[in-house]
């Protein structure tokens, strides 16, 4: 599978840039032979929707428009603007406002023609191809894009419901969770205990958790010095293990504890009026301040689509994305089965590139590419202490497999010097996958 | 059979045929199979390689520039180099130089 | 641990799925190839292939229906995969005698047998298992009057790169935990759980030197009640390292429960505690 073949430029000299402006906007285009060049109907090559505008849904729309401009691609995203979670554990630390985690969609809008309707998805009816919205309206759709997310199993640990998270937030989806555990933390009194109870595989970010002690213990240092971070964990191994213990030595001493599995770390029951937890062995825990990570499933529209199986998450065929139970609907993102690749932002953008680049293909009647995907994930330690984990990743065998040899993980034994170019890189890379996404600079 | 069609028809034709013409040029200016290849690339260079940052732009680079970068990352040849050893590690020696190509090439929105 | 099979009612967009793989559910699947219970999935003839299940099975004709065998359909750490093995069959008088376990594509398959009593109440093990790699898992149980069942699971194992295993050395057979109900109803089952640190050394392993590392396992679990042994487990290196079990008993009267964890070494540990049966 060799890639060959050289774009070149449009005979008329017209670059995409340009024919892309020109869409919906015949004036921009120039004339003819005394005739204006006219615009090209919209949705003339086909229809997708894409619900969900995060890191995969708004990727998802913004390639299928640059791929073919002559699709007609509609997003559904309930918010008018969107907080990563990525970088959300730097504004817990201090380290970043909100107002820099927050990305609109008028540049999808304007740029690339994608519509975009700020509604929720409610319903959709496969064999109809078609989606309900909360405003009333229906989409009808050729093929339709999931990018939907988590969503967060309630009651799976016993007395976490919704009504808890408003005690004890999970604030694994950015927004208000974010800023009520940051008012929490906030308001702690010095030598309070930060709890943080972690779930075990899989979940939305396997570092997050452990980059979220890290910043947290990074704010508890500079404000409430005698204060504790304790990690209750529900696996013996997590995402850069050795590197964060490593890192949690040499900048927070022993401020930070962690039990896994195997030391009873595993929790059971949360009293959220109480900020207690207890583990599997009865070990009762009080917090301070109490961060339940619990057990997650995808966002609950991809049940109504009927895409999930048994695991509450989405199977889905490698070379497309496309469900393996629904025709015509694909779904990326952290809702999607597509392990070894973790569920991060960086693989919802990729995995959404692969997507769209399928449903092009598709609704031309050519063959679908060959996938690539790749993903690196940072994490801060500290402000100027950063380390990544990297994976590229390949169609092996009829299933996602890591390129042997490639990838890995930040080494062990660097200097301060590379750790502190590691936190610059992730401010880059944040910039430019948000800008590669939304089209925002932060 | 010679037929003269009236003037407007004629434009019209030559429109529609036009029409085709900036479809088909559309198409082939993107090259979908390329463009998946390269995409993890945008997410620190940016769509398109396009984006200055502390991580270097790629787009409109030379070419043999690029590709003996890559082939160094992949040879571990690069000293304080973080992350692009690890990912150039994934592609074949070939690919690098596609990708090279790409973006020497890359036509920035 | 991992979500169990749910009976979902057909529709057109709903697969039907029975859990042990009912024979209702693999007709129907295959007509429906490529889906995630298709039956390469499902696989319950991988038992017939292994040899080790076999000779469990003897010559019994094993049932396919009633044993459950709960696993992760994609593990991304083969070091702890969760599992649970239940026999949810009838059995009026009959009791579940031993459940089998045996991971098909580890360098040794046996991974571990439960042997039950009556006093099991609810035939139904948890733990936590070693895969090497991609594989079935396999299942049997017996019961005392000659009843067999035999059924598999495939397992996904894609070590990430995103773990990194840590290797803490921690002394063997210390820190044992023990979780037993506050109360039970006489005769009713009640849930039990039990950990202990060990590092469960296959054997297979090479240290830092090059030399491989000696196997030293724990061998045997045994749970007594009042002097009578409710439940036992053998345990072979395909559990994983801090070995955990969980497992059900009805007790019918008060007593003293006494739980011993014998390892390969000869070096034992005990706990015990007051079962209080109302």
């Amino acid at each position: 599978m060799s890639v060959n073949s050289k774009p070149f430029q449009s005979r008329l000299g017209v670059s995409r840039r340009q024919v892309l402006k020109g869409l919906g906007a015949a004036s921009s285009l120039p004339l003819i032979g005394g005739f204006a060049a006219p615009a090209f109907a919209t949705g003339s090559d086909g229809r997708v929707v894409v619900i969900g505008g995060g890191f995969g849904g708004a990727t998802a729309a913004k390639y299928l428009k640059r791929a073919n401009p002559n699709l007609s691609v509609t997003l559904v995203e309930p918010a008018r603007t969107f907080y990563t979670c990525p970088f959300s554990n730097l504004f817990l630390g201090g380290l970043r406002e909100m107002s820099k985690i927050a990305h609109g969609y008028d540049e999808l809008r304007d740029r690339y023609g994608v519509e975009v309707v700020h509604t929720m998805a409610q319903d959709i009816d496969p064999d109809g191809h078609s989606v309900s919205l909360a405003n009333g309206d229906t989409l009808h759709y050729d093929k339709l894009v999931l990018s939907p997310g988590i969503d967060i199993r309630w009651n799976a640990l016993e007395g976490y419901d919704e009504a808890a998270a408003e005690l004890a937030p999970h604030a694994w989806k950015a927004g208000p969770q974010t800023e009520l555990l940051k008012r929490q933390i906030e308001d702690m009194d010095d030598g309070g205990t930060f709890v943080l109870v972690a779930p075990e595989n899989p979940f939305r970010c396997p570092p997050g958790p452990y980059e979220r002690a890290s910043m947290v213990a990074h704010y508890l240092a500079q404000h409430k010095p005698s204060s504790k971070v304790l990690i209750l964990d529900a696996k013996d191994n997590f995402s850069k293990q050795g590197l964060f213990t490593g890192g949690w030595e040499q900048l927070y001493g022993d401020s930070i504890e962690w039990v896994g599995l195997s030391g009873d770390g595993r929790v059971t029951r949360v009293d959220a009026e109480n900020l207690e937890v207890e583990t599997e062995f009865g070990t009762v825990h009080r917090a301070d301040v109490l961060n339940v990570v619990p057990p997650q499933k995808a966002g609950w529209i991809a049940e109504r689509a009927g895409v999930t199986d048994a695991s509450g998450w989405v199977p889905v065929k490698p070379e497309s994305f496309e469900s393996q139970q629904v025709a015509d609907i694909y779904v990326v993102g952290d809702a999607s089965v597509a392990a070894p690749m973790p569920k991060s932002g960086f693989c919802a953008n990729a995995q959404a590139k692969v997507a769209a680049a399928a449903i092009v293909a598709a609704l031309r009647g050519d063959s679908t590419p060959e996938p690539y995907w790749s993903n690196t994930c940072y994490s801060l330690i500290g402000p100027e202490y950063g380390i990544s984990v990297a994976g590229v990743y390949r169609i092996q065998d009829g299933v996602i497999a890591e390129v042997e040899g490639s990838g890995g993980l930040s080494p062990s034994d660097a200097s301060a010097e590379i750790r502190q170019m590691e936190a610059e890189y992730a401010v880059g890379w944040y910039n430019a996958i948000c800008q590669d996404t939304w089209g925002t600079e932060a | 059979m010679n037929v003269r069609l009236p003037r407007a028809a004629t434009a019209a034709i030559a429109a529609s045929l036009l029409l085709g013409a900036t479809q088909q040029a559309l198409a082939d200016d993107y090259d979908l199979q390329r463009e998946v290849m390269a995409g993890g690339c945008a997410n620190c260079h940016g769509t398109d390689g396009a984006r200055a940052g502390n991580v270097p732009p790629l787009a409109g680079r030379d070419a043999d520039y690029l590709e003996e970068r890559l082939l160094a990352f992949k040879r571990n040849e690069v000293a304080d180099t973080t992350i692009m050893n690890r990912i150039a590690k994934g592609f074949s020696d070939d690919e690098l130089a596609s990708l090279a190509e790409h973006f020497a090439n890359v036509e920035q929105e | 641990m991992p979500h169990p099979v749910h009976q979902l009612t057909l529709s057109r967009r709903r697969l039907l799925r029975t859990s042990a793989g009912g024979l209702l559910g693999l007709g129907l699947l295959g007509a429906a190839p490529g889906l995630l219970f298709s039956p390469t999935a499902l696989a319950s003839d991988a038992w017939q292939r292994l040899d080790a299940a076999q000779q469990v099975i003897g010559d019994a004709t094993p049932e396919s229906n009633g044993l459950s065998l709960d696993l992760p359909h994609v593990s991304e750490d083969g070091s702890a995969v969760a599992l649970t093995v239940g026999v949810e069959a009838d059995l009026d008088d009959d009791y579940v005698e031993s459940i089998h376990l045996f991971a098909s594509g580890n360098p040794n398959p046996e991974i571990a047998v439960f042997h039950l009593t009556p006093l099991a109440g609810k035939p139904e093990v948890s733990t936590r298992v070693r895969l090497n790699e991609t594989q079935q898992v396999v299942a049997v149980a017996r019961s005392a009057e000659g009843r067999v069942w035999a059924t598999s699971r495939e397992v996904r194992i894609t070590v990430s790169g995103c773990l990194m295993r840590g290797d803490d050395v921690q002394e063997s057979l210390s820190n044992p935990r023990v979780s037993v109900p506050d109360s039970f109803s006489a005769g009713r089952p009640g849930e039990f759980r039990t950990l202990i640190t060990h590092p469960m050394e296959t054997g297979l392993r090479e240290g830092d030197d090059g030399e491989t590392l000696p196997r030293h396992i724990i061998e045997r679990f045994t749970v007594s009640v009042d002097g009578d042994t409710a439940f036992e487990a053998e345990l072979h290196q395909s559990v994983s390292a801090n070995p955990y079990l969980r497992f059900h008993l009805a007790p019918q009267a008060s007593g003293e429960a006494v739980f011993e964890w014998h390892d390969d070494t000869g070096d034992s540990a005990r706990e015990t505690r007051e079962l209080n049966v109302s």
